[in-house]
Formats: structure tokens, C-alpha cells, sequence
């Protein structure tokens, strides 16, 4: 078991660089710890130690690992985390301290990052005030492992699956020469349509087939890159750039409805046909660590997400030209700087910029421009870590209108998409810690989608409003936790969420209006995780979470049914042998009109092993081929299935 | 601690209030059927809808969305394999706000001379609240007795053998003789591949289509090509249909 956990340690280092000193360090926040020494890797913290991770490395298995946290798979390498029942802007996602901002125009879409790559991993919540991004939420932070000594490293991992047909391959090359460390790294993937074991789906109460056991279209491809560069003295320097480009086509019941003969598919699953979209995402960033403490960061971000589809016309309008259904470009901006100025007292400034430009045909969303200053300051206490913020938030979005058809194809009118908006917001966020307890009110602004889409949003197939009077929301959470127990609650008097209205959307092929609106919530929860044994093992992790409306009563959409899973296994020599059931209940909270999800079970194993340079793993997911829906993912709506069974080989070399 | 938290969740929630989530009631009816009945239909007439909502606090809205049936099923049933023509020329999507407890309202649709086959209609509707009807569905089958009339015996999408040759089975008939009557093979794209025109006799009354033979593109395999029918009678009436064939 010992040369195992060497070996993954080994294999474990990451160019996901955050300011943390990363060398056998134990990091820790108030919610979790991660330990990266090379000698073992384990994500510990309020729950205990997940023994998962022992048998899959990357980090989106490191995120699932642990209880209250799920991850809406949108394809491969694109997900969406999903804390707490809490998604989209409620959650910072931070890219060597950088929030990333871009490619969201839906709470639905996920981020471009090479989470399920085998090398690049290791998730911790964001730390010092950066914790206090994501407001009540959890921030996720990828951490670095670097060489401790001079060397040079070469590091490789692929990856064959039989089911969805997945096949990748990534490489890094590390290397140290006394202060300063440079690391490489470049991953490719590429997959074909998602297998499933259902024979049809239901959208707007039409079934349509689903032929051949698969997905029509809804194969991909990604490609990643990341670079770092570090001179680490007692002033250090950090200069890091990452991005790629994630490619996959959408399965036809997105856009619109699609005829029969569109899901016969064809003998290339690997082909991506119309529609289809494609994310690109480029973050540049620099920092700076001084020896008196001060931490300054800075980067530059661009993200494009676009969709693409054949040109149609939801009414009565003439068809597009072009392929181009709705785009998003971002470009981003943001500073830092944090300074202890006494014992136990730190400050710091944060200011981000946004310029978002939406093209397409399909209109969903206007161009917008974001801006947030805050002031930051943190206080360590003998017993309590106390942290405050104040955010200034500034919000401009411009109008939008398109003509209006009659069947004829006449233009008769026009139809106004979206008004010109200004808004600006307030906010302060405090959070108060202990070992065991954590209180937090926090503070977040609407988003620019939450107020101002209005269109049909192919991502979760429903007409869409955003609200242009809503106001920021606050949430009052008080957190303890003891050994593998931890229970939570939180009360807001103005959550921001998505509900149905009485209207129907004006034009074909979209259903109910879904707006934006606000109510007091109440959210509460508990966790459980522990490991016992060391040869033989068992590892339990489980979580339940409620959430409801407080003037009606009624749930909110999308909260994670309760869920366990039980590891059971044997190390001997290295070698490890698993398996495990996935359980989730069916979804006893919801949201008004919002659909029933029912339980199901899952069963997983896996074998792995180390040979001399490396290390080989075989990992059976969904062993039993059950079909089932995942409650928290928005294409639940077309009542299409999670993936079937896989069967995964892997094998890295070090 | 626990205790306080558990406490304060249960205060909470027992201080929650209650909405209506009831929902409101969709009763669809045409010409005279009632759904998940089946409405009949005859093309140059009218079809007479009727919309009965109600509900127990105030009614919000209701869609009525009227489309061809091609390429899709409702409520779980199989789709059917049917000859229709002009599926797309003839729909209607009516969008509006409902008042009160209860109403009634009526929509009537004139039918277009030159279609025929079957057509989806339904009905959904809400509270003010946002509460959302049970869909109201029913198939409505619109014959015709003014264009020719072609019958064929599939009960599903034919499959053919890619580089081979396929002859076509059914007839095209129209009381009133026929003048011509074409059938043609189309890409997926709609690219012409063939046409061949159906042996007949002005003023035949009836023609079969076992004379028309396709060759089937040796590189057509996994695609979908598309069977294009058209018949004119001795009114000028025109009947264009078609149907997708799977080529493997």
C-alpha cells in the first residue's frame, strides 16, 4: 500500500498553481486539508479521508470523492461543480487564484478544464481571503506539486474506455534548477457518442428513439495545455498560462425537435455533425509572493463558447444564413493584492473586469460589461479566524431587438429582446471560523444571465427570463462538524433562483417561460465520510441536502437528492482490488412542475497495480449497464440517461 | 449544537407558508372528439377546437400547438408510418393568457385543400401561480378527397441494401383519373439522385408503383435517402408525399 500511494503521489503534480508553498506542505482552510506530500496524496478535511482517491487520480474523481459535491458531466472535460445544491456563479472555480469568469451563459454550462485528465489534479478550496470568493459557496482552487529537487521529469498517462470510447493522452515535463521551476504539460482526448442502455426520450411530451444503444452526436474532442514558470526565492515569481479547446457535438433533441431519421446516427460515432458546440479558453497570470508577505496577482482571461446549429426559425421569421446559433466571447480581467500588516491581520484589495459580446442568430442573452472592487481583510484571532469583505459591483447590459413575423413572413412589429440595463449592488460578506464551526453571511450580485436572458436555452431546452429588477441576495450559513460528521444551515432572505411562470413562450418549440425571482430559502444538510482499515478497507461517504422556499413551501430546482457510497477493498503488495456501490434516493425535493428523478444503484470495481515505472489501472464504471437520470443535470429535462456502462484502462509512466 | 441546528430547520420549515399547488385542468376537443380520442378531419373543411381549463384559484395561460405528426411520437406511443402531405403547411401555435376559474374558448382552423395524413394537437396550461396542466393530446387524421391518394405497404421505414436495385410497391389513385405521376429519389440534402415517371393513361383512374425501380447508391450506406411521390389528377389537383428509406 505504501509504494502505492509513493507512486501516486509521484504521479499526482499538477500545473494548477495557486500561491501555496507546495513542497510535502500541508495545506488547509477551514473546510478541507490536502496533503500533497510525494509520498501520499489524500484529500482529508471535515469527512475524513476519501479512499477513492487512491484509485482514480484526476481531479474531477478527487471532487466526487466527497460527500455534498457532484459534478454535472456535459462532456468530457467539461463539468460543472455542483456544492451544496450550489452551481453557476455561486461557485468560484480559481485557476492560480484567478476566478474563472467566462463561458457560463447558463448555470447549466460547465468549464473548459482538464479535470478528468490524470495528471493534472488535486482540488482544494480556495485559501487565505481568496476563501471568501465564492461568497457562501466553496471555492475550488487546482494546487501545484513541483519537483523538490533539481531534476527533469517526463511524466505520461493515457486512457482507453470501452462504452463511450474514450481515448487520451496527455504528457508533462517538469523541471527544476535551483529556484526556478518550469513545467509543461498537453493533453489530448477524444470521444465518441455516449452509450446508453434506453431506447427513447421525451421532450415536450413528444418520444422520439433512441437507435443503435447511443447518443447520436454527441462524440467531442479536447485539447489542453498548461505552462508555468516559478522562481521561488524569498521573493518569489510565478508566470502561468493555460487554456484549450473542447469540441462536441449536441444531441439533436437540443435544438428544437428532431425527426426520426436525425438519431439514426450514422457508422462514424466519433463524427460530430450539426448542431454542435465549442468552448475555447485562454488565462494568462502572474504572481508575486514577497518576503514580508504581500501577495500580489493579476491575469488577463478569454473565453468563447459557441453553438452551432442548422439555421431555423423558432416563429415565423426567414432562415439564418449561417451555422452560427448563439455566441459568447469574454474577456476578463482581474487583480489582487493581499498584505498582512500586523500579527494575525491581513488585508487586501480585489477589482475584476468583464466585457461580454453575444452574437448569433438565436438570440439569449445581450452584450454586457461587469466590474467588482472589493476591500478585504482577515483577522486570526487565539480560537476564531474572522474575514470581511465589501464588494461594489457595477452591471451593463445592452438592449436588444429583432423584427417580428407573421406566418406570411411578413415583418409585422418588432420583438424587444432586452433593454439597456445599469445596475449596481453593495455587498459585505464576513465569515467567522473555529475548528468545528464556521458562520458566514455572505453576499452575491446577480449575474449578468440572471438579469437579462430571454430566449430559449438549448443547455437545459426551456425558454429562459432573466429579471432586471432583482436585487443581491445574502445568506446566513452556520456550519459544525466533528470526526466524519458535519451538518450545516442556511437561511436566505432573497435567493436567486429559476422558477416557472403562468406564461408560455410566444413562439414554437418552447414551453413554459422560466424567470428569475427571488424568495426566502432555507438550505440545510449533512455529511458523513470515514475509511476504516488499512489492508481490508471499508469507505462510507454519504450526504443529504433540503432545500425550500420558506413563503411557499415548495423546493427549489435542481437540489441533489441524498446519496451514498460504500468502498470495499484489499491492498496487498502494491496491488489494490475495489469495489463500490453508488447509491442515490429518487428526488423527494422539488421545485414547482419540476419532474421526479427516480433512485438507482450503481456498481463500480477496479484493480490496480504498479510496475517499474509506472502504474496500471482497470476501472469498471456502471458495471451493471443502469440506466438511470442524474436529478442535478439539466438533460434530465429530455429524460436522456447517464452514461452506460465503461470499462477503463490506464496506465502511467513516470 | 446539532440539536440547535435540527431545531432551527424544523422552526423554519413549520413557519413555512403554503401555495397553491394544485394544478389546473386542460379538456382539448375537435370536431366533436374529445383527447386522447382521436379527431377526424376532411381537408378544405375546418377544424373546430374547443379549450375547457379550469382551475381552483385563477387560471394563468394556455399554448395550443397544432403540427404535423411526421418524425415523432407522443406519450409514449410508437410513431407511425404514414403518407402525409404538406405536413408542414398546415399548423398553428396559439399563445394567451386565461382569466378566472374556468373558461371556455374556441379556436377554428381552416383545413388546405392539398393535404392529408395525420396531425398533433395539444394543450397545455397553467395557474397564476405557474402550476402546469397535465398535457392534453390527440392525434387528428385529416383525409382528403380531392388530391390523388397514394397508398404503399410499409408499416415502417424501409431499409435498402446499399448498390442495389429496389422497386417500389403500393398504387396512386384518384376517382377522377389521373394525368400524371412521378417518383423520385432524393438525398438527405434533398439532392435529385433519380426520377421516373409512373406508367399510365390519361384518365386512368389507378396506377401501380411496382413499375419504378431505383438503384440505390453503392456509397449510400448509413445514410438516409428520401422518396419523393407526386401525382396530378385531371382537376389539376396535386398530391406530393414522400417517406425516408434507411440504407444499409
Amino acid at each position: 500500500m505504501k509504494h502505492l500511494l509513493l507512486l501516486a503521489g509521484a504521479a499526482c503534480s499538477t500545473l494548477w498553481v495557486s500561491g501555496q508553498t507546495p513542497d510535502g506542505d500541508s495545506l488547509t482552510s477551514p473546510a478541507w486539508s490536502i496533503e500533497l506530500p510525494s509520498a501520499a496524496v489524500t484529500v482529508a478535511g471535515p469527512w475524513g479521508a476519501s479512499r477513492q482517491l487512491a484509485s482514480s487520480l484526476s481531479a474531477s474523481d478527487q471532487l466526487v470523492a466527497l460527500p455534498a459535491v457532484r459534478l454535472a458531466a456535459l462532456g468530457e472535460g467539461l463539468v460543472q461543480p455542483v456544492l451544496r445544491g450550489l452551481q453557476g456563479s455561486r461557485v468560484a472555480v480559481l485557476e492560480r487564484g484567478m476566478p474563472m469568469q467566462g463561458g457560463r451563459w447558463g448555470s447549466d454550462h460547465g468549464l473548459v478544464l482538464p479535470w478528468h485528465s490524470l495528471l493534472s489534479q488535486t482540488i482544494q478550496p480556495a485559501t487565505g481571503l481568496n476563501r471568501l470568493m465564492a461568497g457562501g459557496a466553496l471555492a475550488v482552487e487546482g494546487v501545484p506539486w513541483l519537483p523538490a529537487t533539481d531534476s527533469t521529469a517526463v511524466e505520461a498517462a493515457t486512457r482507453l474506455r470501452h462504452g463511450d470510447g474514450l481515448g487520451a493522452v496527455e504528457a508533462r515535463w517538469t523541471h527544476r534548477r535551483g529556484p526556478s521551476q518550469t513545467a509543461l504539460e498537453l493533453g489530448l482526448r477524444t470521444f465518441a457518442d455516449r452509450n446508453v442502455r434506453d431506447s427513447g426520450f421525451t421532450y415536450l411530451d413528444r418520444t422520439l428513439p433512441i437507435v443503435g444503444g447511443r447518443l447520436v452526436n454527441t462524440s467531442g474532442r479536447s485539447v489542453n495545455f498548461a505552462a508555468s514558470w516559478r522562481h521561488a526565492t524569498a521573493h518569489q515569481w510565478e508566470l502561468g498560462a493555460s487554456g484549450g479547446r473542447f469540441e462536441q457535438g449536441l444531441f439533436p433533441g437540443f435544438i428544437g425537435f428532431p425527426l426520426e431519421a436525425d438519431l439514426v446516427g450514422d457508422a462514424a460515432p466519433r463524427a460530430t455533425e450539426l448542431p454542435r458546440q465549442i468552448a475555447d479558453r485562454l488565462a494568462l497570470t502572474a504572481q508575486t509572493w514577497r518576503a514580508d508577505g504581500t501577495h500580489v496577482n493579476v491575469g488577463l482571461q478569454w473565453n468563447e463558447r459557441s453553438e452551432l446549429a442548422p439555421p431555423h426559425a423558432h416563429g415565423w421569421g426567414p432562415l439564418p444564413s449561417d451555422d452560427l446559433s448563439f455566441r459568447l466571447r469574454e474577456v476578463g480581467a482581474f487583480a489582487a493584492v493581499e498584505r498582512p500588516v500586523r500579527d494575525g491581520v491581513t488585508w487586501g484589495l480585489q477589482a475584476e473586469g468583464l466585457v461580454g459580446a453575444t452574437a448569433g442568430w438565436e438570440f439569449l442573452l445581450p452584450s454586457h460589461r461587469r466590474g467588482r472592487v472589493a476591500a478585504l481583510v482577515g483577522w486570526d484571532l487565539p480560537v476564531w479566524q474572522v474575514a470581511g469583505r465589501i464588494d461594489l459591483w457595477g452591471h451593463v447590459s445592452e438592449g436588444f431587438v429583432e423584427p417580428l413575423y407573421a406566418i406570411t413572413g411578413e415583418a409585422v412589429g418588432v420583438d424587444e429582446r432586452a433593454v439597456e440595463l445599469t445596475r449596481g449592488f453593495v455587498g459585505v460578506t464576513g465569515e467567522a471560523t473555529r475548528p468545528g464551526w464556521r458562520v458566514a453571511l455572505t453576499t452575491r450580485a446577480p449575474d449578468p444571465y440572471e438579469l437579462a436572458a430571454n430566449g430559449i436555452h438549448h443547455g437545459t431546452a426551456r425558454f429562459e427570463r432573466g429579471a432586471s429588477e432583482l436585487r443581491a441576495e445574502h445568506e446566513l450559513l452556520v456550519e459544525w462538524g466533528r470526526g466524519a460528521w458535519r451538518v450545516w444551515a442556511a437561511a436566505a432572505p432573497d435567493f436567486i433562483y429559476l422558477g416557472p411562470t403562468a406564461s408560455f413562450a410566444p413562439i414554437a418549440h418552447a414551453g413554459q417561460v422560466m424567470a428569475f425571482e427571488q424568495a426566502p430559502v432555507f438550505r440545510t444538510g449533512a455529511e458523513f465520510a470515514r475509511t476504516w482499515g488499512e489492508a481490508w478497507y471499508a469507505d462510507v461517504r454519504a450526504a443529504v441536502l433540503g432545500a425550500w422556499r420558506l413563503d411557499d413551501g415548495m423546493g427549489l430546482p435542481f437540489t441533489p437528492p441524498a446519496d451514498a457510497r460504500v468502498e470495499v477493498g484489499r491492498a496487498v503488495r502494491g496491488m489494490r482490488i475495489w469495489s463500490a456501490v453508488q447509491t442515490q434516493s429518487p428526488s423527494f425535493i422539488l421545485a414547482r412542475n419540476e419532474s421526479h428523478t427516480p433512485g438507482f444503484a450503481l456498481l463500480d470495481a477496479g484493480f490496480s497495480a504498479p510496475f517499474s515505472r509506472g502504474h496500471l489501472r482497470l476501472t469498471a464504471r456502471n458495471l451493471l449497464n443502469t440506466s438511470y437520470l442524474q436529478h442535478i443535470n439539466p438533460y434530465r429535462a429530455l429524460g436522456l440517461a447517464e452514461q452506460g456502462r465503461t470499462i477503463e484502462i490506464s496506465i502511467q509512466i513516470q | 449544537m446539532k440539536n440547535v441546528l435540527y431545531l432551527s430547520a424544523l422552526v423554519a420549515l413549520a413557519a413555512c407558508g403554503k401555495s397553491d399547488e394544485t394544478a389546473p385542468t386542460a379538456v382539448l376537443t375537435a370536431n366533436g372528439a374529445t383527447a386522447p380520442a382521436e379527431a377526424e378531419a376532411q381537408a378544405g373543411g375546418t377544424l373546430e377546437v374547443v379549450l375547457q381549463l379550469t382551475d381552483d384559484e385563477a387560471l394563468g395561460a394556455y399554448r395550443l400547438d397544432l403540427h404535423g405528426a411526421g418524425g415523432h411520437s407522443h406519450e409514449g406511443e410508437d410513431a407511425e408510418f404514414v403518407l402525409t402531405s404538406g405536413g408542414d403547411d398546415w399548423a398553428a401555435l396559439e399563445v394567451a393568457d386565461a382569466a378566472g376559474v374556468e373558461a371556455q374558448i374556441t379556436h377554428s382552423y381552416p383545413i388546405p385543400d392539398h393535404i392529408r395524413g395525420h396531425w398533433h394537437l395539444l394543450l397545455d396550461a397553467t395557474d397564476a401561480t405557474g402550476n402546469e396542466a397535465t398535457t392534453a393530446y390527440m392525434e387528428v387524421h385529416v383525409e382528403n378527397d380531392i388530391i390523388p391518394l397514394f397508398e404503399v405497404p410499409y408499416t415502417a421505414e424501409p431499409v435498402w441494401a446499399a448498390g442495389t436495385e429496389q422497386a417500389l410497391a403500393g398504387t396512386v389513385t384518384d376517382p377522377d383519373g389521373l394525368t400524371s405521376a412521378f417518383a423520385r429519389l432524393l438525398t438527405e440534402d434533398e439532392l435529385l439522385l433519380t426520377e421516373v415517371e409512373i406508367a399510365l393513361t390519361e384518365g386512368d383512374v389507378s396506377a401501380d408503383l411496382s413499375s419504378v425501380t431505383f438503384s440505390v447508391p453503392s456509397d449510400a450506406a448509413g445514410d438516409e435517402l428520401e422518396v419523393e411521390l407526386e401525382a396530378t389528377d385531371t382537376g389539376g389537383n396535386v398530391c406530393v408525399t414522400s417517406f425516408h428509406v434507411e440504407v444499409e
